[in-house]
This record gives structure tokens, sequence and C-alpha cells, in this order.
């Protein structure tokens, strides 16, 4: 089987995308690449992944697509550059994996799409479609089991926090500089949507769930009406920017829905947060958790952070990958595509335009 | 010793009577239930001296056997029982919804509150086991703000008896949200104020007449807070299922069936059961009201509640009739309650 070579452009936000790309024997990991002009920061992060790979680093994205023989460009950069990249590297001709969220301008991604399309690519946009209980729940509505789904609801609570509670800030402090916040959480993982531009947790988080619904009812969303606050982080709230979300869905076919989106802190849950997904069918209804299968875990000196419950068996990394691997050998579509990944930023859009406008907002059919 | 009158014809007399050996400083002395045969037997298994076919007679004929009224029967609309029962002197506990309209609540008020007589709305989720817990952890502080409230309620339609079942056929009334109420009292009961706007949304039925089916509702409160709540009559059959989260700025509380089913294995596929809670919530409820009265405070859910619920209710309804969101504010302005 042949295999892949893949350039990691830009490896700053978080490296589980890139670590999951070789989770798949048939795609190895070549070379970093950056823009030379990004700051310190940027490029300390990206050294540290090539070293730690042992594969070389190279401060110009254009020369290390043109050097080593790369097909694959895996992304995952700040939000604002997510799509500037990908473009870059599929008018190069490679392949795209890139990281969420797909950005924070809906005229991005329909940029992507273009390249995408112009250079007959394949594009793969990161997501948990492949856990065990989101492959289960496919497998049953497929089934028949609850007969044609015509309204479905996911929850996806983030139980992490997110620096200082809201309210804390003291008289006379300066707001919390988004930017600043998010590389100095890095250190121990509490950061959030990396990028110069502050992302609330619909855009960021928001993907996930709504790519469940995309997967498991296949319908393109008409019309939503959302509410969104900052309410449990002092970044949030300095940056003008949601942490808890609910979004009313309407979609094609007569079905409804809802998302209930939040970084709702690690108090608010044992483990990583309450992730669950209602489906209501013409002849049934379905029930999910997405954390299950898991086993529980409790012993003396247990650290107040570790998670009690631990997920198994997941395989999320490979399948997404063979996905992925699948749609360039057989030139078929990946499982969250460019026009995908461009309607779920639409759908997101629309709910924060609904949210200042307290109004429901129509989405375009294209 | 307060003595209790129970209007009822669907049943509910059968709960009641359960309930009753553990009620305190109260007990059942008549009954009225439109099936003659019902009320009489009823009236014996639950140690009642009197009984009667219907409100009228029961209020004409025994006025003096008791001191307050449990409305449940669906004639409590069309007669007029909530303004009746209070003109008459008589401390109510009345199964929501108190009235179908607006200005029907605002009137049962008003009058209970000239006859200074207790007003209690029937509402029993509030006292279900679970939600006392998520009740409890919320008023004590340890979650904090509350900021969003999913509720999911589904029930097969032969197990639910919906509002559009009980209502007399006569009443300009084909409002598919009604079933709501329970859900929307209690996100306002947790919030501690009502919405200031509704979104809602149904699943369209080819015949219009039937209200069976899919509601969604959307709910916005100030500060910023939000909930999601959404109604099935379209289970097969069986046990429903019902999950409440509520996501507070500090912690978060999840009363949600899925956690607590078991497995049964009888071949093929387990089958998940639900343990159930028992009647606890209904007898903590009459307790209230029968403490209420006592005491000569206000009960836990007193008329203005049951306004509220009616009044958001009536604002989903006319979202769902023009497909946008409405303010509950401007709904709220043609308020006819008059304070006494």
């Amino acid at each position: 089987m042949k295999r892949f070579r893949c350039a990691v452009l830009s490896v700053i936000k978080h490296d589980y995308i890139a670590r999951g790309v070789t989770a798949h024997p048939r795609f190895e990991v070549t070379v970093v690449a950056d823009d030379a002009s990004q700051p310190d920061w940027v490029h300390e992060r990206n050294q540290k992944f090539a070293d730690e790979f042992r594969i070389p680093y190279v401060r110009d994205v254009e020369r290390a697509l043109a050097e080593y023989g790369v097909e694959v460009a895996v992304v995952s950069s700040e939000a604002e550059r997510h799509c500037d990249l990908s473009v870059r590297a599929a008018n190069a001709g490679l392949h795209i994996v890139q990281d969420k969220p797909m950005s924070n301008r809906l005229s991005e991604c329909d940029r992507v799409v273009e390249a995408v399309e112009r250079n007959r690519v394949k594009f793969l946009m990161w997501n948990r479609n492949f856990l065990p209980a989101v492959v289960h729940a496919q497998q049953v509505i497929a089934s028949g089991a609850i007969g044609q789904p015509w309204a479905i609801h996911v929850d996806f609570y983030f139980s992490k926090d997110a620096g200082p509670p809201k309210g804390s800030r003291k008289p006379g402090d300066p707001p919390i500089n988004w930017l600043q916040y998010q590389i100095a959480a890095h250190a121990d993982g509490s950061d959030g949507a990396l990028g110069r531009e502050p992302i609330g947790e619909l855009q960021n988080e928001g993907i996930y769930p709504l790519a469940y619904i995309r997967c498991l009812t296949g319908a393109n969303v008409r019309r939503v009406f959302a509410r969104t606050t900052a309410h449990f982080h002092q970044v949030n709230v300095d940056n003008g920017v949601d942490d808890l979300a609910t979004v009313t869905l309407e979609m094609e076919h007569g079905l409804l829905g809802s998302l209930c989106v939040g970084r709702i802190g690690a108090a608010s849950h044992p483990d990583i947060g309450e992730i669950k997904i209602h489906v209501l069918g013409t002849a049934g209804a379905l029930v999910i958790s997405e954390a299950r299968p898991e086993v529980a875990v409790y012993y003396r000196g247990q650290p107040e952070k570790e998670f009690r419950h631990r997920r198994v068996a997941i395989d999320n990394d490979y399948l997404l990958m063979e996905n992925f691997a699948h749609a360039i050998d057989t030139d078929s579509e990946t499982i969250l595509d460019a026009r995908a990944g461009r309607a779920i930023c639409a759908i997101t859009e629309a709910a924060l335009k609904s949210s200042r406008l307290g109004k429901p907002v129509n989405l375009s059919a294209r | 010793m307060l003595r209790l009158a129970l209007v009822g014809d669907h049943g509910v007399g059968a709960t009641y009577a359960r309930i009753a050996p553990r009620l305190r400083k109260a007990r059942f002395t008549a009954i009225a239930d439109s099936d003659g045969a019902t009320a009489q037997a009823l009236a014996a298994l639950i140690g009642a001296e009197v009984w009667a076919e219907d409100f009228d007679t029961l209020l004409a004929k025994h006025h003096g056997s008791f001191d307050a009224m449990l409305l449940h029967s669906a004639s409590r609309f069309k007669e007029q029982h909530g303004a009746r029962a209070a003109q008459a002197g008589k401390h109510i506990l009345c199964q929501s919804p108190m009235a179908l309209f607006r200005h029907e609540a605002a009137e049962i008020i008003s009058v209970s509150r000239a006859a200074r007589i207790c007003l209690m709305i029937g509402q029993d989720l509030r006292f279900a086991p679970a939600i006392r817990v998520v009740k409890e952890n919320g008023e004590s502080g340890r979650l904090g703000e509350p900021g969003l409230l999913r509720i999911h309620r589904w029930q097969a339609s032969e197990c639910s008896p919906g509002l559009s079942d009980i209502l007399p056929c006569d009443r300009p009334v084909a409002n598919p949200l009604w079933p709501l109420l329970p859900e929307i009292d209690l996100a306002c009961w947790l919030f501690g104020r009502g919405p200031e706007i509704v979104y809602a949304t149904a699943r369209r039925e080819e015949k219009p007449t039937n209200t069976r089916g899919y509601v969604q509702l959307h709910l916005g409160f100030s500060d910023g807070g939000m909930a999601l709540i959404d109604y099935a009559e379209t289970l097969p059959k069986d046990d429903g299922y019902f999950s409440l989260s509520l996501i507070g700025s500090k912690g978060a509380a999840y009363a949600d069936d899925h956690h607590n089913m078991q497995l049964l294995f009888t071949g093929g596929p387990p089958v998940a059961l639900k343990t159930l809670q028992g009647d606890l919530h209904l007898l903590a409820q009459l307790q209230e009201f029968v403490e209420a009265v006592e005491q000569r405070r206000e009960p836990a859910i007193g008329g203005t509640d049951g306004l509220r619920m009616i009044e958001v209710v009536e604002a989903a309804a006319r979202s769902l009739a023009i497909g946008d969101s409405v303010r509950c504010l401007e709904e709220q302005a043609e308020d006819t309650l008059t304070p006494a």
C-alpha cells in the first residue's frame, strides 16, 4: 500500500492531530514547516515537535512543500491561519488534514472549498465521528431500529477550566489578553481556541457535535436560533466571546434538533464532560453517551483532576486516517470534507448572529 | 385537621388513596367524580364521609364537609371551579394548568386574594426526588448561577394523556405546547424568574387537529441564562424518558434516566429498565399545601407561578405560529391581573 509523506504546517495549538495522523501506518510525518515571519513562540513549539519526531523544521512553507516530497499537509496553527495554510497546501497539490475550527471567517472557508475542488485534492476536518459510541449510534440508525430520524440533540459539555472564573477581575485590573492567555495556558493544557482573534466555544468546539448531527442525519441546517453567553471564565468575559451556547436547529426534510455547547469548568463533571446524543425517529428513539465504553478507576491518593472514568477502545485517530486514505485511493469524499466544514462554520456564524439579534437566522442553501 | 375534598375524573383518586394514610394534619372527607360509582368506591377506600358526581353538587350539598379542594377535573376550566371554590372560601390545590387563558388565571388569583384563601398550583414535578436534589444544590449556591437548563421528556403516545385529550372539545385551544407546562415551570423556578425571550419549534403534523408529536422550546433569561426543552409523545410504547441537566457557574447537576437504568437479560439484546421513584412527590406536594394552609403562608407554587406558566406557553404558541422569537415582556404587557 502506498505510504503518504506528511508536512506538518504549524503545530502550535495542540499536537494531537499531527500525532493522530501517525496512528495510521500509511502516514508518516516528514517535515514541520511554518512561515519565517511567525513570532518566536510559534517557532519554539514547531521546533519542539520536530525534535521529538526527529524531522526537520523549515521556516519556509513553500520550500518545505516543494523540497520534501510530501503529499499531505497537516494544519494545526492559530484558527485564523488555518485556511490560508490549507489553501497554500491545496495549491501545491497536497491533500489536507486540518484542525478545528475550520476558520473564524466564512469567506476563508470559501477559499478552501474553491482551492480544494480546483486542485482536486482531499480535505479532512479533524473530528470525533469515529468514536465507538458515535459509530454505534450510526449503526443503530442505519439498521432502521428507530425508523427515520426526525429530531436530534447533542450536548457537548467540556469540563475544563479556562483561567480565573468570571467575576474575578479586580477593579482597575486590565482585561485578560486572549492570545497571551492562550499561549501561557498551553503549559497545563487548559488553552482553548488559540488565535490572535478571540473565539468562543461554539465556534471552537461546535464542529464536533455538528459533525455528529451531519453524520447521523445527513441533513443540512436551514435555520438557527441561538443563545450564547460568557458564563464561566473571565477570559471569555473580557474578550466578549461565549463559553456557553444553545442552538435550535431546523434542518432539511423537517428535521429538528438542538445543540448545547459549553466549556463548563472542571468542577462540573468528574470526567471530560457530559457528552450525549439524543435521536428521535419515526419508530423509536436512541440515547447515546459519547464516553462509552469506559472503565471506572478509583484509588487512594487519586489526583483531584484525574478522570475517574476512562474511555476505552478508542480508535478515532486510526479510523479517521483510514477514511482519509480511502478517499485518496478511491477519489471519494472524506467523512468531513471542505464543504461540510464550511457548512458547519456557516451554522456557527449564523448562530452567533442569531444570539446577537435575538432572532432566528436563515442559512443559505449552498 | 384540614378536611380535603378531591374533585377528579381521571383515576387520580387511586394515587391519592395510596398516599392518604401518610398525610399529616389533613384527611380526605369528600370526593367528587363524574362517575358516581367511582366516587362512592373511592370515598369508601379513602375514608371520606361524603361523595358526589360533580363539583356543583359537592359544593351545594356538602359545603360544610370540607375546608379545601383539590381540583383535578377537566371540567375545572369550563365550569370555573377555581374561582368558584375561592368564592366559597375553600382553599385550593389546583392541578396545572390552573386555566386555559391568562385572563382566567388572573381572575382565579384575584378572587383567591380577595377571599384570603390559599391557592396552590399542582405541579408535582417540582417535588420529584431527583428534581429536589437539583433544586437544593442550586439553592445552596454549590452550583453557582444557573446558566443552562436542558430537559428532554419523551413519552409513548398511549401513556401520555396530553392536555389535548382532557380538554373540553368546545374550548378553542389547540396549543401543542401545553404539555410543556411542567418543564416551563421548572425552568422559571430553577432560574428564579420568567424568560425574556421564547422560540418554539414543532414537528408539523399532517392533521391540523392532531397535537400529538414533538415540540421544542428555547428560552432565554436575563443575564444570559438559557433553557432548551423538548417534549415528544412519539415513543412506541411503555416507559418514557426524562433527562434534566442544570449547568451552573460553579457546578452542574445531571438527573438523567439514562444513568438510572437496570439491565434485564431474557435472550437477545438486554432490555433497559427504569427504577421508578414512587409517589413521594405527590405526598410532598399535598403536604406542602396542608402546611401552607395551616401556617397561613404562600404555598411553594402560588397562583402567580401558575399564571407565569400560561404566559410563557402562550408566548411559545405565538412564536410557533409566527415562526419567530417572541419577547415575553411584550406578552406580559397585556397582563390582566389586578392586585388585591
